[in-house]
């Protein structure tokens, strides 16, 4: 016969933000955005922008890149208003607008709060601009603003 | 057609479960133990007789490699273990199948566990027991960086940004996804093991409470406790098997190389995951003896409702963008819709084993045993969550 009960376990949930782990694929993404400043990897074999920082291109296969400073301005591809939080740094901040931006550049997506948007006034294909969030001595968040436009 | 020399030369000749419970104060192995000898005395098998060994990665330490010995199963001649949740499940059955049915064993154990509910937690470990989205550390090293310091803290807000972009792309309406739970929910009623069995309604479903915008309650799949296991046996063997084989007649995956925290979803290149499926769905059907008509049910991996309609229109049951149409008039509902869906409850209403109660399931309507049966039930296909890189099988009826 199987056995039921069982040992006290003991779990409370972080209650801060969880950060980035910068790594050595992608610590200078986050080192610019420290600078407040929006960088991608632009391939230098095909000129295509990707993110999420990675170590070659898959348009073309290049493996040579720089550091592109982008324009920062994009438009809402698609959303979600949260309402449950998941994590206790979120309790205070539902209904909370996040959005997948689509940078004007191209085919680059980028997950990020909607920090001024009212949740009822969300809408695919809104313009926004890029703002920084410092959190953390080392981290700062590229989050988005509705453009002026 | 593309017939692949192993297809029809391995069988599922055992099932096996635990209760499904919210929270059952048991051990994933312990769970996994029951169930795993349920199936194997299920196909008429002793222990020592099972030499192969297949499950996901995602469980908990020494929960792959040390199975065997701590069950005292036979000698393994053969042992694979795929990755991923809810993407793993199809392809550890099938990865399992292809060892049988490549003559490397003779009766092979799939199986999973999870202690998934809130008070199952068994330690600290994102693996080890609750949800892994709540156990997150106060640095993220992996993709989730991308996404959970920006408020995309679990599946279910990644969900919802795919499933407003569907919705907005191909006028799916909340409806189309109520129609979904709806099926699910009838047939978790009528299913004594099913965790959720009150009968629910559209009005339910479209009035319950909002996660994520536009994904509510009801949109969304339960956590439980539980485990299910089966034995995969030679054909020579599945003939004379105390049940009716369920035949492992079909199977491919799909993914592309830009997978990677969802980055598929969004990107309009060559690697767009309708690509994905699309190739998944013709893959799958370009192998099988069965056109789309002649399926008797499906069994989808529904963490979302949307999710079950996407994995309708990748698998090719209807044309992109028509999923949601495709839900109306009880289409989803055994015995007499077009398409019977998740026939047990799936992951909405009978448990969460992070799919692989639905190869049981299939396993049941082959054999003629469900409790939401189709008539002279011939063929199933399995597949697994899109949200990973993705496969499907067809089992059969000998
Ligand atoms: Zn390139």
């Amino acid at each position: 016969m199987t056995q039921t009960g069982k040992p006290e376990t003991r779990f409370s949930p972080y209650a801060g933000l969880p950060l980035p782990q910068p790594s050595w694929d992608n610590y200078k993404f986050w080192e610019y955005c420290k600078a407040h400043e929006l960088r991608l990897q632009k391939c230098s074999g095909c000129g295509e922008l990707r993110y999420y920082p990675r170590p070659a291109c898959p348009e073309c296969h290049s493996m040579e890149f720089e550091w592109t400073k982008v324009s920062g301005k994009g438009t809402v591809y698609s959303y979600t208003i949260a309402h449950h939080p998941v994590l206790p740094f979120f309790a205070d901040k539902v209904p909370l607008p996040v959005g997948v931006i689509k940078l004007d550049e191209g085919e680059v997506y980028m997950v990020g709060r909607l920090m001024d948007v009212d949740p009822g006034d969300v809408k695919i294909g809104m313009p926004v601009q890029v703002m920084f969030e410092d959190v953390a001595e080392d981290i700062t968040l590229p989050q988005w603003r509705r453009a002026d436009d | 057609m593309t017939k692949l020399w192993w297809q029809d030369r391995a069988a599922i000749t055992g099932i096996g479960q635990t209760e499904y419970s919210r929270g059952l104060d048991r051990s994933e192995w312990d769970m996994a133990a029951e169930a795993i000898f349920k199936a194997i005395d299920d196909a008429g098998l002793k222990p020592e007789e099972i030499d192969g060994l297949s499950t996901y990665n995602l469980q908990h330490e020494g929960f792959n490699n040390y199975m065997h010995q701590l069950l005292g199963l036979g000698n393994m001649s053969y042992y694979v273990s795929q990755p991923h949740g809810g993407g793993g499940y199809a392809s550890t059955l099938a990865h399992g199948a292809l060892g049988v049915a490549s003559g490397h064993c003779n009766h092979l154990v799939a199986f999973r566990a999870r202690a998934r509910g809130r008070k199952s937690i068994f330690g600290p470990g994102m693996n080890e027991g609750g949800r892994p989205w709540e156990k997150v550390e106060p640095r993220l090293p992996t993709g989730w960086q991308y996404h959970v310091p920006f408020g995309l803290q679990s599946p279910v807000q990644e969900a919802a940004t795919i499933t407003r972009r569907y919705m907005h792309d191909y006028g799916w309406t909340e409806d189309h996804l109520g129609n979904v739970a709806v099926a699910l929910r009838t047939h978790g009623s009528r299913n004594p093991n099913a965790v959720m069995r009150a009968p629910m309604t559209l009005e339910d479903h479209n009035s319950s409470r909002m996660i994520s915008d536009p994904l509510r309650l009801l949109d969304c799949c339960i956590e439980t406790d539980g485990a299910c296991a089966v034995v995969v046996s030679t054909m020579d063997y599945a003939k004379s098997a105390p049940h009716p084989p369920a035949v492992f007649h079909a199977f491919t995956q799909s993914n592309q190389p830009a997978h990677y925290q969802l980055t598929e979803w969004w990107h309009s290149k060559r690697w767009n995951r309708e690509v994905t499926g699309a190739n998944l769905g013709k893959r799958l059907f370009a192998q099988s003896d069965f056109k789309h008509d002649d399926i008797s049910a499906l069994m989808v991996y529904d963490h979302f409702t949307s999710f079950a309609i996407l994995s309708i229109e990748d698998l090719g049951f209807c044309g992109r963008g028509e999923g949601g149409a495709f839900t109306e008039g009880g289409a989803l509902i055994a015995p007499d819709g077009r398409l019977p869906l998740n026939t047990h409850g799936g992951q909405h209403s009978e448990a969460f084993i992070h799919g692989f109660n639905n190869v049981i399931e299939a396993v049941r309507q082959i054999r003629g045993v469900s409790t939401s049966q189709v008539p002279d039930a011939r063929a199933v296909v399995v597949i697994e969550a899109l949200t990973d890189p993705c496969g499907a099988f067809i089992l059969r009826s000998n």
